[in-house]
C-alpha cells in the first residue's frame, strides 16, 4: 500500500512531469532531424511521432497532470488558473489519444463524373479481394486464412506484358514468336501467307521501323528496355498503317489486347509480373512487393499500387481479383465531381459544395479539404483529404478554449514568484 | 522596395542614436529618439500591411522587420518596471535591421487573412519578446547581485512569451486543421514550437517549484533562444523540409553557428564568473 502511495505520489510530481516533457522534446527534436536526413516524414515518424514510446509518453502526461490535480483536492480558488490549464491539457490529450485510436484521416480521389463513398488510408497495406459476391479489403496482418504471405521485399515495380511475354512473341492461335536483338537484317519470326511478323527487344525504334518492310504486309512488334511496347502495321504499299489496338476488361477472365491487322483480329492475354527493385531513399516512394500463397498452391507476385488504381489481376482459375494497395474504408457519404469549370465544386450526397484553399467542408465530423487538382488526358481529377474527428468539439476545441482561459489567467494573476 | 530605400538605414541610425544617448545626461534625447524611431517603425509596418493588404510576416524577409519592433514595443512596455528594458530592445533592430529584407507574393495555402493576423503575429510576436527575455538575461547573469525587479520582469517577459507561443500554435494547429484536413502532424516547424513551448514550461515549472533561482531561469533563456531561433531560421534554412516550405531559404549557416557558440561561450563565462564571486563571498566571510 505505502509503494501504491508513493507511485502515486510520484506519478503526480513535477519531477515526473519535468522528464515526460524532457524525453518527449529529445524524440520531437530527434525526429526533425532525421526527417531532413531521410526527407522522409514517414520514416521519421515511425521511429519517433509513432513509436510506442512515444504513445507511452502521452499516457504519461494523462497521468502526471491528472494526479498532480487530484493530490491538490480540495481545491482552492487560488488553484484556478492551475485547474484550468491543466485540465484544458488532459482534454486536449484525450482528444488527441481518441483520434488516434478511433478518428482517421484518409484521401479521396474522384474523377469527373464519378461517384465515390470510400477513401484510401495512406500508407497502409492492405489486399483487396473482389469475388462475384462481393469487395473486400483486408489489412495485411488480417488477410483470410486462404492468403499467406510468403515473401516480402521493400520495392518493386510492376511492367505489364503485352505482345512480348519474356523471350516471346505471344498471339492466340499462332505458336510462339521468337523475339530477337536488333540486327541488320532484321530476322523473321513469322511469315505467314497473309503477313510477316518481326518480334524485337530494341531501343532503335525507328531505325527498326525503317528498316522491317519487305514488300508484304507486316507486323512489327518492338519492346523497350523500359518495357514499353510498340506495334506497328504496314500493309502492302509499305505505309504504315494506323494502330488498331484496344484492350478488353474480361472481369474475372482479366485483360486482352486486340489489334486488328491484315483482315484479322489478333489477340494476346494483358500478363504482368513484379520485380524488386533497390530500396528507395524515400518511405513514402516506397512500393513493395508481397508474395501470396493462396490455398498453398497458387502464387503471385504483387506490387503495391499507392493510389489503388492498378488492374485487379485474376486468380483461382478466375473466381477472384486481387490488388496489392491501401486500407479502403467506406465513409457515410457520396461524393460525385460533376462537369464542373471550378475544381473544387463537388456534391456530397447530392448538395452541390465548393471546395478551396483554406476553405473545408465539414459534415458530421467529417471534414473535407482539397489536397490536390490535376488533368490527365483530358480527365479532370480531385483529391481530397478526409478527415473524421470524433472527439474534436467534445474535447480537443473546448480542450484549447480551457488552455487559452488558464493561461490568461495566470497572467491576470501576475504571480511570478516562486 | 524596402531594402532598396534609406529608410531602414534611418530606423538603424535611430535605434542606434536612441541606445547612444541612454547614459548621462542627454537622456531625454535617447528617449525621444527611441520614440520618434519607433513610431516610424511602426508608420512603416502599417504602410507595409496596407500595400500588401496582409500583415508583412510571411517569409524570413518581412519578419526581420516584424521581430525586431515587438521586442521594443514590449521593451518600451516593461520600461516603467525595469529602466534598462528599453536601451535592450533597441538592441535587437540593430542586429536583424541590417539583414536583406524581402518581399514575395503570399503562397495559396497563406491566403486567409484572418488566420495570418492571429496565428503568424502572435508567434512571430512571441519571438521578439524571447529576445527581449534573452538580453535581459544576458543583463542578469552578468552582475554580481541582480535586483529583484529585474528577475520579476524577466518572468513576466518568460511567461508572456510562452502564453504567445502556446497560443499562437494553438491557433496554428486550426488554422492547419482547415488547410491541410489536420490539426497537428509534427511537421519539423511545429515540433520546433512544441520544443520551445517544452523548453520554455521546464523552466517556468522548476521556477515555480524552486528547483531553478532566477540564475537558472535567465541561463535557461539563453537556451531557449537558441529554440526559438532554431524554430524561426534552423526549420526553414538548416532543416529545408516539411509543409512550411513557403518560408524555406538558404544561407547565415556560419553566423548562426557562430551565434550558438558565442552564446554558450558566454554561458560558461558567466558561470564561471558566478561561481568565483561565490568563492570570493566566502572567503571574505
Amino acid at each position: 500500500m505505502n509503494l501504491l502511495i508513493h507511485l502515486f505520489i510520484f506519478l503526480g510530481t513535477i519531477h515526473f512531469a519535468i522528464f515526460l516533457i524532457a524525453s518527449t522534446l529529445l524524440f520531437v527534436a530527434a525526429g526533425t532531424f532525421l526527417e531532413a536526413w531521410s526527407q522522409s516524414h514517414l520514416f521519421a515518424s515511425r521511429w519517433t511521432y509513432h513509436n510506442p514510446l512515444f504513445s507511452a509518453l502521452l499516457w504519461g502526461y494523462l497521468i502526471n497532470i491528472s494526479f498532480s490535480a487530484i493530490r491538490r483536492y480540495p481545491f482552492k480558488k487560488k488553484q484556478l488558473p492551475f485547474l484550468t490549464t491543466h485540465f484544458g491539457l488532459i482534454m486536449i490529450l484525450g482528444g488527441v489519444l481518441i483520434k488516434n485510436q478511433f478518428g482517421m484521416q484518409g484521401v479521396l480521389s474522384v474523377t469527373e463524373g464519378e461517384t465515390r463513398d470510400s477513401l484510401l488510408l495512406p500508407h497502409t497495406y492492405a489486399l483487396l479481394v473482389q469475388n462475384r459476391e462481393e469487395t473486400s479489403c483486408f489489412p495485411l496482418n488480417h488477410l483470410p486464412p486462404a492468403f499467406k504471405i510468403v515473401e516480402w521485399i521493400p520495392h518493386s515495380e510492376e511492367r505489364l506484358e503485352g505482345w512480348i511475354k519474356g523471350e516471346w512473341g505471344m498471339v492466340i492461335g499462332l505458336p510462339p514468336l521468337p523475339v530477337h536483338a536488333y540486327q541488320d537484317p532484321l530476322p523473321l519470326s513469322l511469315r505467314t501467307e497473309e503477313y510477316d511478323i518481326i518480334a524485337l527487344k530494341t531501343d532503335r525504334i525507328e531505325e527498326a521501323k525503317q528498316k522491317a518492310y519487305r514488300g508484304r504486309p507486316l507486323l512489327l512488334i518492338l519492346q523497350e528496355t523500359n518495357g514499353h511496347e510498340h506495334l506497328i502495321a504496314f500493309d502492302k504499299e509499305k505505309k504504315t498503317l494506323p494502330e488498331s489496338l484496344y484492350a478488353v476488361d474480361q472481369g474475372f477472365g482479366g485483360y486482352l489486347l486486340k489489334a486488328h491487322f491484315a483482315d484479322q483480329e489478333l489477340l494476346t492475354p494483358l500478363t504482368f509480373f513484379s520485380y524488386p527493385l533497390p530500396p528507395h531513399a524515400k518511405q513514402e516512394e516506397l512500393k513493395p512487393r508481397i508474395k501470396l500463397l493462396i490455398h498453398e498452391k497458387e502464387e503471385i507476385a504483387l506490387t503495391y499500387h499507392p493510389r489503388g488504381e492498378g488492374l485487379k489481376w485474376p486468380m483461382l482459375e478466375g473466381h477472384t481479383l486481387v490488388r496489392f494497395q491501401p486500407m479502403e474504408k467506406k465513409i457515410p457519404f457520396k461524393i460525385s465531381y460533376p462537369h464542373s469549370e471550378q475544381e473544387g465544386d463537388l456534391l456530397i450526397d447530392g448538395q452541390p459544395i465548393s471546395l478551396r484553399v483554406n476553405h473545408v467542408y465539414e459534415k458530421n465530423r467529417y471534414q473535407f479539404s482539397l489536397s490536390h487538382f490535376s488533368v490527365q488526358e483530358g480527365i479532370k481529377r480531385v483529391d481530397l483529404i478526409v478527415n473524421y474527428d470524433p472527439a474534436k468539439y467534445l474535447l480537443t476545441y473546448p480542450g484549447i478554449c480551457l488552455l487559452i482561459i488558464g493561461i490568461l489567467s495566470f497572467l491576470i494573476r501576475r504571480r511570478y514568484a516562486p | 522596395m524596402l531594402h532598396d530605400l534609406p529608410i531602414k538605414w534611418i530606423l538603424i541610425i535611430g535605434y542606434l542614436l536612441a541606445l547612444l544617448f541612454q547614459k548621462g545626461r542627454p537622456k531625454k534625447i535617447g528617449r525621444g529618439f527611441l520614440w520618434t524611431t519607433f513610431l516610424l517603425h511602426t508608420l512603416i509596418l502599417g504602410l507595409l500591411w496596407y500595400t500588401l493588404r496582409r500583415p508583412p510576416v510571411s517569409n524570413m524577409g518581412e519578419t526581420l522587420l516584424y521581430v525586431p519592433w515587438t521586442t521594443v514595443l514590449f521593451g518600451l512596455l516593461f520600461a516603467k518596471k525595469l529602466k534598462y528594458a528599453v536601451p535592450l530592445a533597441a538592441l535587437v533592430p540593430l542586429i536583424f535591421l541590417p539583414d536583406p529584407l524581402t518581399f514575395s507574393p503570399l503562397p495559396p495555402v497563406l491566403h486567409a487573412p484572418y488566420w495570418l493576423v492571429v496565428h503568424v503575429l502572435m508567434i512571430v510576436g512571441s519571438y521578439g519578446l524571447f529576445f527581449l527575455t534573452a538580453l535581459l538575461s544576458h543583463f542578469y547573469l552578468l552582475r554580481k547581485n541582480p535586483s529583484p525587479s529585474l528577475e520579476k520582469t524577466l518572468m513576466q517577459t518568460l511567461y508572456l512569451g510562452t502564453a504567445l507561443l502556446i497560443v499562437g500554435t494553438l491557433l496554428g494547429g486550426m488554422w492547419a486543421q482547415v488547410s491541410w484536413g489536420r490539426f497537428w502532424d509534427w511537421d519539423p516547424k511545429e515540433s520546433w514550437a512544441f520544443i520551445s513551448i517544452g523548453f520554455y514550461l521546464i523552466l517556468i515549472h522548476a521556477y515555480r517549484f524552486k528547483h531553478i533561482s532566477g540564475r537558472g531561469v535567465a541561463s535557461g533563456s539563453l537556451i531557449g533562444l537558441i529554440l526559438i531561433s532554431f524554430t524561426w531560421y534552423g526549420v526553414n534554412y538548416i532543416l529545408g523540409t516539411g509543409l512550411h516550405s513557403y518560408g524555406f531559404g538558404s544561407g547565415g549557416i556560419f553566423l548562426y553557428l557562430l551565434y550558438i557558440l558565442g552564446e554558450i561561450g558566454f554561458l560558461t563565462f558567466a558561470n564561471k564568473n558566478y561561481k568565483k564571486s561565490l568563492i570570493e563571498k566566502k572567503g571574505g566571510k
